[in-house]
């Protein structure tokens, strides 16, 4: 839904320019598996992903499993409050340690299997029967550890054992969105889609607003899509987040069921801020919405490459959530009816990129952020790519 | 309970085509000739292939010319994996188009049919094309560099119709379509199918890979314990192949003394086709057209399978009964017969794709009534560039 310029030429001075002449990828892109099977390994393994919120685990011994590709993550906190990240796997035979998706109350973590039992801290603190094993020690078993860091109030992992810092993927976005308290914000409803489409159809669906007058109209009424602009571009190498805003019509002051709210705007919004949703992409899954009284945000996961599971979840100020009128359906609805179209139509594209003659198009001057998302993405791909 | 030893060998994969000597063995005359690999029933990558070589490049029988009757009357239908959309433009010629969008690839018509468009719209950005095709309308392509619309129409699909039949064939160079019909044009010339109107449409699917339903259609070894009420009017050794040519496939069942239709008590209830000789009116033929459709006429009632591979392991069939268009009766005892018919075949024909998959099973035998079915798999081979001379 990201803003896009009225037109090419008020594309910013220095922004690219590359959709006007460039074409879209190969339809096989969309539905081929040895080409899932690399984006995975490549983007999912080796990026900072956004998987939850500090305040999911306040205590210690609370966990979450999340499953990336094949992998499955658990994120516990230890006795001293850290968030410890491990891969969910037994050193013994292999087998998922933790089934669960969330709990509490984990003193340590014990295989189901052959009752191996490790520590918070992921060291290996039992085992029968291994004291002849040959060459055995238990300092040397203990669990796989996964990259973990905390920003704006998220959980972000990182499966690539040689991961830089988040911040040389994310830092000029965590400056952009620095005078906004993130991390007190609190998580209101949240909704879970299944849609029969290439996760990347959805990301740049979500770049562009090209279809907003035929697709969203009420989106489309609230925030015409030719308002706003676009500032961040994958391709400009300057972090891993590509977006811009758009801006309301007339005195409409939300995206809700009617264009208004009467909740207050979130502490830090600016009189400018106030007139517009800003719309984020972080490579490689995550849509992050800001609304001057909410944060919205998608996390999009590929299931196969025809199929994508996507959460999304909404944000309040805490104050604003504990007052007893408090109701966040006018963001939540509308935003259920905008994905829904989204879905829709993502849905086509899926089938039609199918079509043995469709072999790539061309962009219009309102998709600088999906050809800026497919440059990026091809480029990660390399030599060995599609 | 046999203790026998197993023929050994779980399936290795095909991506090498370890397996030309199995493939060599069904290239054979028929009565040395082993069965299809058990493999090829489920392998995704054949599959792929499959689609590729066979259903995008063959003629496909999609339905009838009075479904898309007035301008603006349209049918979506998949072939070989495909989104197709045929559509009566505004001057009245038939067109055939790949259903998607020039722009992003997005399927552009949802609905099965419909009537009344005047134009085709893409429900994503609203690119605007006319029924010949021709992209009218593109918003915000103005200051986009090398890009002119009349690039930019849908990719026209080859479409013909024979005698009321409607065909579109993917190749974007094929031959014509009489040459796919072949002698099957000078055997079906006394039944009246330009005057043919569909009295029913089943659509089935089934959990068995396309070329075991396909192989099923094409003998009657099966019919004593599959299909008791059919041989009752046809017995299952009687009649005789006569097009074995490919794509084209089959010959005629004899009925009993008495039967003058292929119904459950054989009793007509129709008028019968005029002008069938007497020959005719004794006889059911079944043709199939390699890969896509099957054709059969008995004396009062016209039917037609088109299969449509879901994937290496489900397959869409599409069943068309029709009769005369002046006929006042609705068919109901051809149909509940077909039904039943179908039914017992879809099963065993589940029965057989759960067997292929077993590590056991390799390679069997034909018996001699399934002569047809191994000069389908030969042909299929062939053209699969799996034995002999490819085409490819």
């Amino acid at each position: 839904m990201s803003a896009l310029a009225k037109d090419h030429k008020s594309v910013p001075p220095g922004a690219p320019t590359g959709h006007l002449s460039g074409v879209t990828p190969d339809g096989h892109v969309y539905w081929d598996d040895a080409v899932l099977r690399t984006e995975v390994d490549r983007f999912f393994y080796r990026n900072w992903l956004l998987v939850g919120r500090e305040e999911q685990i306040p205590k210690t011994g609370d966990f979450l499993t999340r499953t990336i590709g094949t992998e499955s993550i658990l994120l516990v906190r230890d006795k001293q409050g850290q968030v410890r990240g491990f891969q969910n796997v037994c050193r013994h035979r292999g087998t998922q340690l933790i089934e669960e998706p969330s709990g509490s109350g984990l003193n340590s973590i014990v295989c189901p299997y052959h009752v191996w039992t490790y520590g918070l801290d992921g060291r290996l603190t039992g085992v029968g029967h291994m004291a002849s094993v040959q060459g055995f020690r238990k300092e040397d078993n203990g669990l796989f550890p996964v990259h973990v860091e905390s920003a704006a109030g998220f959980l972000w992992v990182n499966l690539d054992p040689n991961a830089g810092p988040l911040t040389a993927q994310l830092g000029p976005f965590f400056d952009r969105i620095s005078r906004f308290p993130l991390a007190q914000l609190r998580a209101g409803p949240t909704h879970t889609y299944t849609i029969e489409a290439n996760w990347k159809l959805l990301v740049e669906n979500y770049s562009e607003c090209y279809h907003c007058a035929p697709v969203h109209p009420d989106l489309n009424r609230i925030t015409p899509y030719f308002t706003g602009d676009n500032d961040a571009f994958f391709t400009e190498g300057k972090g891993k987040f590509s977006g811009g805003y758009q801006t309301f019509a007339g005195d409409y002051n939300s995206m809700t069921m009617t264009g208004y709210t009467r909740r207050p705007p979130l502490p830090g919004m600016t009189e400018e801020d106030r007139k517009r949703i800003y719309y984020y992409v972080l490579w490689p899954n995550v849509f992050f919405s800001l609304h001057p009284d909410y944060l919205m945000v998608h996390k999009a996961w590929p299931l196969s490459p025809s199929r994508s599971l996507v959460e999304n979840e909404f944000y309040f100020d805490p104050k604003v959530m504990a007052q007893p009128d408090f109701d966040p359906s006018d963001a939540v609805d509308i935003w259920d009816i905008i994905n829904k179209q989204d879905w829709h139509v993502c849905e086509l594209a899926q089938k039609g990129t199918r079509s043995r003659a469709w072999h790539g198009g061309r962009y219009s001057e309102q998709e600088i952020l999906v050809w800026d998302f497919d440059a990026y993405y091809q480029e990660q791909m390399g030599r060995n790519g599609p | 309970m046999s203790t026998a030893a197993r023929p050994s060998a779980p399936t290795p994969p095909r991506r090498e085509r370890p397996t030309t000597a199995a493939f060599r063995a069904v290239d054979r005359p028929v009565k040395e000739a082993a069965t299809l690999p058990g493999w090829m029933f489920s392998d995704a990558a054949l599959y792929a292939e499959e689609l590729r070589r066979l259903f995008q490049r063959t003629w496909t029988c999609v339905g009838r010319e009075d479904e898309v009757h007035d301008a603006g009357g349209f049918l979506t239908v998949e072939v070989g994996g495909s989104g197709v959309l045929i559509v009566r433009d505004k001057e009245g010629v038939l067109r055939a188009f790949h259903n998607v969008c020039r722009h992003r690839g997005t399927r552009l018509v949802e609905e099965n049919c419909g009537s009344g468009l005047a134009n085709l719209q893409c429900p994503y950005h609203a690119w605007t094309y006319d029924l010949t095709g021709q992209l009218r309308g593109a918003p915000h392509m103005a200051g986009v560099e090398n890009f002119d619309k009349r690039d930019y129409g849908l990719h026209p699909i080859a479409l013909e119709t024979w005698r009321g039949f409607l065909w579109v064939n993917l190749d974007p160079n094929p031959g014509p379509l009489s040459d796919h019909l072949g002698a099957l044009a000078e055997r079906a010339r006394p039944f009246p199918l330009e005057r043919l109107r569909k009295a029913h449409r089943v659509v089935y699917e089934i959990a068995a890979n396309w070329k075991l339903v396909l192989q099923n259609a094409n003998e009657c070894y099966h019919c004593p314990g599959v299909h008791p009420q059919l041989v009752k009017i046809t017995p299952y050794t009687s009649g005789e192949e006569d097009i074995h040519r490919g794509p084209i496939f089959g010959g005629w069942m004899d009925m009993v003394e008495g039967a003058e239709t292929l119904t459950a008590n054989g009793k007509s209830v129709r008028q019968r086709f005029p002008g069938l000789s007497p020959e005719d009116l004794r006889r059911v033929y079944y043709y199939v057209l390699f890969p896509a459709n099957f054709l059969a006429f008995s004396t009062d009632y016209v039917t037609l399978d088109w299969f449509q591979p879901l994937g290496p392991e489900r397959t869409r069939l599409v069943f068309d009964l029709y009769v005369d268009r002046d006929e006042p009766d609705p068919a109901e005892d051809a149909m509940e017969f077909w039904e039943t018919t179908n039914r017992q075949d879809w099963h065993i024909c589940e029965m057989a794709h759960l067997g292929q998959k077993t590590v056991a099973y390799d390679q069997g035998r034909y018996s001699t009534e399934e002569d047809t079915v191994h000069a389908i798999d030969q042909y299929y081979l062939h053209q699969m560039g799996l034995v002999g001379d490819s085409d490819e």
